[in-house]
């Protein structure tokens, strides 16, 4: 299983997967906002959601893990 | 006594045992002299790769290459077990091309810093600097021996580690810290144009006060990697970058055919929408070669220098079409690619770095700005922007800069803007290029006192000006160009520069400026 952190404080502004939503190397799971900017956080490999951890106008910092991933 | 009275062999019938003893110089000889656990060590370093020095100096040179300088040593007080005073070092040759190595060992006298050693270690740099040969430090200790240290005499003499803060980027120098690494040897690492440190090891200037990470965190080393061996790997990549010194040129790696072909997706890594982030290390592999050695369409190589820290910068080493270039990429990713104290320290190390080797640099940008707020302005923004404006316009180095999106501010002539500095500008046609991005511009000037409507309007009406094209009307940037070309315009460019005049050392302002 794989943990995947915010790299950056940001404001969480789209979930765009749920638990067992099954994912490909490269998709967007998650944008984040900061700065007036939209980053996306990208899923590092392919697999299954297994959790998610976060839901829209949470605040994250750097390193707080926003979802989980099965392999 | 002088040649012609030395007794004759044939007069006396008894040759003189150090003289037949020239003739027969033989390895057996010789290891007499040797303490019979270097000795061993020495066989089994023939093939080794193990965690001694002399093993991860084998793995780090090409094949039995290495020539010890100094074998001989021991420590001041001549005690038996402190062969080699805690050092290790002599030449040998990286792919191909002869370097200087020195380094702590360990094993002898927990790799301290003594006064035979130091005498080594001067010995070792001098003939880098004066032949031109890179020097490589690999660091695992470097405290100073404080019984020898001891009183005044003591201190004048251990001073040899200081002379590497005259060194003036004659040489290109790279350390790895492999262990716990402090006091001189942590002097050779700041004084370096590249270090690489084990995730476990401490650097620090003070023995045994910093924890393992602190050193990246705060931007003390260039890279850090799991092991000792990766760490030797990127040394040996570091170095296939550089020339040998400041009078040659750095070698050009396999050309690319590729390169002079369109690109047609190198536009889809770029979002359309101006507000959505992306990583420009992903452009980035597209743009530069791949290692030598891998396929051509392998993801390109970027030897990505201090990434923990001022994240809105990316700054690295690559090649384009086999020519080694300087990377300053913004990265919107992190704080929209603006640059903060620690992106504008990064930016002026490598710059010194290109400009005493001559490597051309090559900026990407998409940076709104440099950042704004009380945090970076206590960590001395102002002075961090304006050094990297003065290094960049002090630079003798080739540059040559294209706009990706974002251009704004004086981040944009810090990012290589300004056409009398750059010696070729281009614009992606869908840049934007201006004093402020229009809708930061919109929020300073009317804040809540216009609705969200208006605002919109006004940042359409504005952006209207900041189109490249109005640039390149007026000869402010050189050529709109397709994105698609970008590899094939930087690659021809970089062709035609390799012919420039190149100034001699003395001439390249950014080689007295201090490496850290």
């Amino acid at each position: 299983m794989t943990t995947i952190r915010s790299e950056i404080p940001a404001t969480v502004w789209q979930v765009k997967v749920a638990p067992g939503d099954k994912v490909e190397s490269g998709d967007e799971i998650i944008i984040l906002e900061s700065m007036k900017m939209e980053i996306p956080v990208i899923a590092p490999s392919s697999g299954t959601i297994s959790s998610v951890l976060v839901a829209p106008d949470d605040r994250v910092q750097e390193g707080d893990a926003l979802a989980e991933l099965d392999q | 006594m002088t040649a012609t009275d030395r007794p004759s062999t044939e007069r006396t019938g008894a040759p003189d045992e150090r003289v037949s003893g020239v003739s027969t110089f033989a390895a057996a000889q010789l290891d007499e002299r040797l303490p019979a656990e270097l000795l061993q060590e020495r066989r089994q370093t023939a093939e080794a790769t193990g965690a001694s020095v002399r093993g991860q100096i084998a793995t780090l040179v090409d094949d039995t290459s290495f020539v010890e300088v100094g074998t001989f040593t021991h420590a001041a007080d001549g005690a038996a077990d402190s062969t080699g005073d805690g050092r290790v070092g002599g030449t040998a040759t990286i792919d191909g091309r002869p370097v200087v190595i020195a380094a702590d060992n360990p094993d002898v006298l927990a790799g301290t810093s003594g006064q035979v050693g130091n005498e080594r270690l001067e010995r070792l740099l001098t003939l880098a600097l004066t032949k031109g040969h890179p020097f490589v430090h690999l660091a695992n200790g470097g405290a100073i021996r404080t019984a020898e240290a001891g009183g005044a005499e003591g201190l004048a003499e251990l001073g040899a580690f200081t002379a590497f803060t005259t060194r003036i980027h004659r040489v290109p120098m790279a350390s790895a810290i492999l262990g716990d690494t402090s006091e001189a040897s942590a002097f050779i690492a700041a004084t370096s144009d590249f270090t690489v440190q084990v995730r476990d090891a401490q650097l620090s200037l003070a023995p045994g006060l910093a924890e393992p990470g602190d050193a990246a965190r705060v931007g003390l080393v260039d890279a850090v990697v799991d092991t000792p061996t990766e760490a030797l790997a990127a040394v040996r990549s570091f170095l296939s970058f550089m020339p040998s010194n400041a009078w040659s040129p750095a070698p050009r790696g396999p050309e690319r055919p590729a390169v002079h072909q369109l690109d047609p997706e190198m536009v889809e890594m770029v979002p359309r929408s101006r507000t959505r982030a992306y990583d420009m290390r992903r452009v980035l592999t597209r743009l530069v070669d791949p290692a030598p050695g891998q396929a051509d369409d392998s993801p390109g190589e970027l030897l990505e220098l201090r990434p923990t820290i001022g994240r809105g910068l990316v700054t690295g080493l690559a090649r384009i079409d086999g020519w080694p270039v300087g990377i300053f990429a913004s990265n919107p990713m992190f704080q929209a690619g603006a640059m903060d104290p620690a992106a504008c320290e990064k930016g002026v190390r490598l710059l010194t770095l290109c400009d005493s080797y001559q490597i051309p640099a090559v900026f990407l940008q998409d940076v709104v700005g440099f950042l704004v707020g009380r945090q970076v302005e206590h960590g001395r923004m102002l002075f961090r922007a304006v050094r990297f404006l003065n290094a960049l316009y002090d630079s003798s180095c080739p540059t040559l800069t294209v706009l990706v999106r974002k251009a704004f501010g004086l981040a944009y002539e810090t990012m290589n803007g300004r056409k009398y500095h750059t010696d070729g500008l281009y614009a992606w046609a869908g840049a934007e290029i201006g004093f402020m991005d229009p809708e930061i511009g919109v929020n300073v000037l009317y804040g809540d006192r216009k609705t969200l409507e208006e605002k919109r309007a006004m940042v359409a009406e504005l952006r209207e000006g900041t189109s490249p094209f109005d640039a390149a009307g007026v000869m402010n940037i050189d050529e709109v160009i397709d994105p698609a070309a970008t590899r094939q315009i930087l690659a021809r460019d970089l062709a035609r520069l390799a012919t420039r005049r190149v100034p001699p050392p003395e001439e390249r302002t950014l080689r007295l400026w201090p490496a850290c």
